[in-house]
């Protein structure tokens, strides 16, 4: 579960992972990134790391979580750190939310407040949220997963609420201990009522040691 | 759980009514309505050779109109009255339109109807520039933006006795600038920037998110508001005037003021325009209600 990346975690590792692709405005990037998810004996977990972006933003964030097992799927409640550093700008955000995954679903909501700035001058965005929903095409299988879902809030990238990802991550477990990752992310603009264009498309690679 | 299917056939139905009148384009939230922004630029810089499309004579000090999100559908009163307080105000220089001129595609001529100049009631044949808006573009609206109006993308100076200002206006109605308009727009102020006095950006979609009024009103990414902020701030554009969000907002960052105009259109209870008043030092806003 924890190369996945989802947020409601369960297991232990850290993941290396290499993204190439194109953007808008800067055109072609790679980023790579390196995360640590360490889940402790008494439900909590904590998922953390850095990236590198070569359109030139650095990125760190921490999101620790507490799990209840229910009945019917695992919810857990979300705490989210964000810092990176891009044209000259801070950014922090510091947030919280639920996850929720049964079987085939899993689902993230939540709220976070962002401030950023440059030079002495900030600007304060009170209001946005986070969320993450998507299927799980493979609940029953050991040695794979595939997800599709559709995200704003994707480890180290913070977007807005109107600015959502569409992706599809697969996971290839060979053994207990590794994890192999290929995936791709489209996102356009234009949701909430602008018309939609072209605005960023990568395939990313990953590999995750799991104890 | 079946009134909640309910909620949901009834939403779509309407949104479906919505589409099919032409009114709100919610397809294009996932498709592209048209051209992508892009192409917009690239035939923008076709039609005007990259070159200023006037350059308009004022005094050292002068003044200029602008106005917002007119959503032209069935009538058109508060953008008449607009054109008729600027066309008869002898101090002005020039009037900007921030974009959504229209509400549904083919409004567009009643748009154009509203702003012209009419010698039996108006005092001066001013020009007013247009930025394209989210909803100019819907249901393949570039087309007719094109024909009708002309570029999205271009600029255009004002020569005082003394000095020469320059006014950039970007087309974000894709909620994007696209890496050609942005490639463009960093060469184009690093290579002129310093030849003039003031700059003045117009776009429509807005730069910040300071406010509960932009919760559902949709801008730019992060990465390339972060990036715009810069290049504003690294050639010092003193003003960006926007529209789109309908509420009036009015930030400061990073020496860059950020001027949200509230909306001119019929139906709200309090349209309002704004004057921009331009000297050698300052550059200053005032609002009028209509």
């Amino acid at each position: 579960m924890y190369c996945s990346s989802l947020l409601n975690a369960q297991d232990s590792g850290i993941s290396f992972r290499l993204r190439a692709g194109d953007t808008t405005p800067f055109g072609g990037f790679t980023a790579v990134s390196a995360d640590v998810n360490h889940s402790f004996e008494n439900n909590f977990a904590v998922n953390g790391g850095v990236q590198y972006n070569t359109i030139g933003r650095t990125a760190t964030e921490i999101r620790p979580a507490y799990s209840f097992e229910l009945e019917n799927g695992i919810i857990s409640v979300t705490a989210l750190l964000h810092y990176s550093h891009q044209s000259s700008i801070d950014n922090f955000a510091v947030g919280f939310g639920a996850d929720y995954s049964y079987k085939w679903l899993f689902l993230t909501a939540g709220y976070y407040y962002r401030i950023y700035g440059c030079n002495g001058s900030y600007m304060k965005e009170y209001f946005n949220l986070f969320y993450q929903g998507g299927l799980k095409c493979l609940p029953n299988v050991d040695e794979w997963d595939l997800n599709i879902y559709i995200t704003n809030c994707e480890l180290f990238e913070l977007e807005r609420h109107y600015q959502p990802s569409l992706m599809v991550q697969g996971w290839w477990y060979p053994n207990d201990w590794l994890g192999v990752n290929l995936g791709v992310s489209y996102k356009h603009t234009g949701m909430f009522g602008i018309a939609s264009d072209y605005y960023q498309l990568y395939g990313s690679t990953g590999i995750c040691y799991r104890w | 759980m079946l009134q909640m299917v309910k909620r949901l056939t009834l939403i779509c139905l309407v949104c479906l009514l919505l589409n099919g009148c032409e009114k709100y384009n919610f397809i294009s939230m996932v498709i592209p309505p048209g051209d992508l922004v892009n192409s917009r630029f690239e035939q923008s810089m076709r039609i005007t050779q990259g070159k200023a499309v006037a350059q308009i004579e004022a005094a050292d000090e002068y003044m200029f109109y602008v106005c917002t999100d007119t959503h032209i559908d069935k009538t058109s009163v508060n953008l008449e009255a607009f054109n008729s307080i600027l066309r008869n105000d002898y101090d002005a220089t020039f009037g900007v339109m921030l974009g959504d001129a229209i509400d549904r595609r083919d409004n567009l001529p009643r748009y154009l109807e509203a702003i012209k100049f009419n010698p039996e009631i108006h005092k001066f044949d001013y020009t007013i520039f247009n930025v394209i808006g989210n909803h100019d573009v819907y249901f393949n609206g570039w087309e007719d933006y094109k024909s009708l109006i002309g570029p999205s993308v271009y600029w255009f100076s004002v020569k005082t006795p003394s000095y020469s200002d320059l006014y950039i206006t970007l087309d974000s109605a894709t909620g994007t600038l696209g890496k050609k308009q942005f490639d463009w727009l960093k060469s184009f102020l690093a290579e002129n920037r310093d030849n003039y006095r003031h700059c003045i950006v117009f776009t429509h979609v807005n730069i910040l998110y300071s406010d509960l009024s932009q919760l559902v009103t949709s801008n730019l990414p992060m990465d390339e508001t972060f990036a715009l902020l810069e290049v504003f701030s690294k050639y010092r554009v003193e003003l960006v005037l926007q529209g789109h969000d309908h509420y009036r907002d009015d930030q400061m960052f990073n020496g860059v003021r950020y001027t949200v105009v509230g909306t001119i259109e019929d139906s709200v209870d309090n349209p309002e325009y704004i004057t921009v008043f331009v000297n050698d030092d300052n550059i200053d806003l005032n609002w009028h209600s209509l």
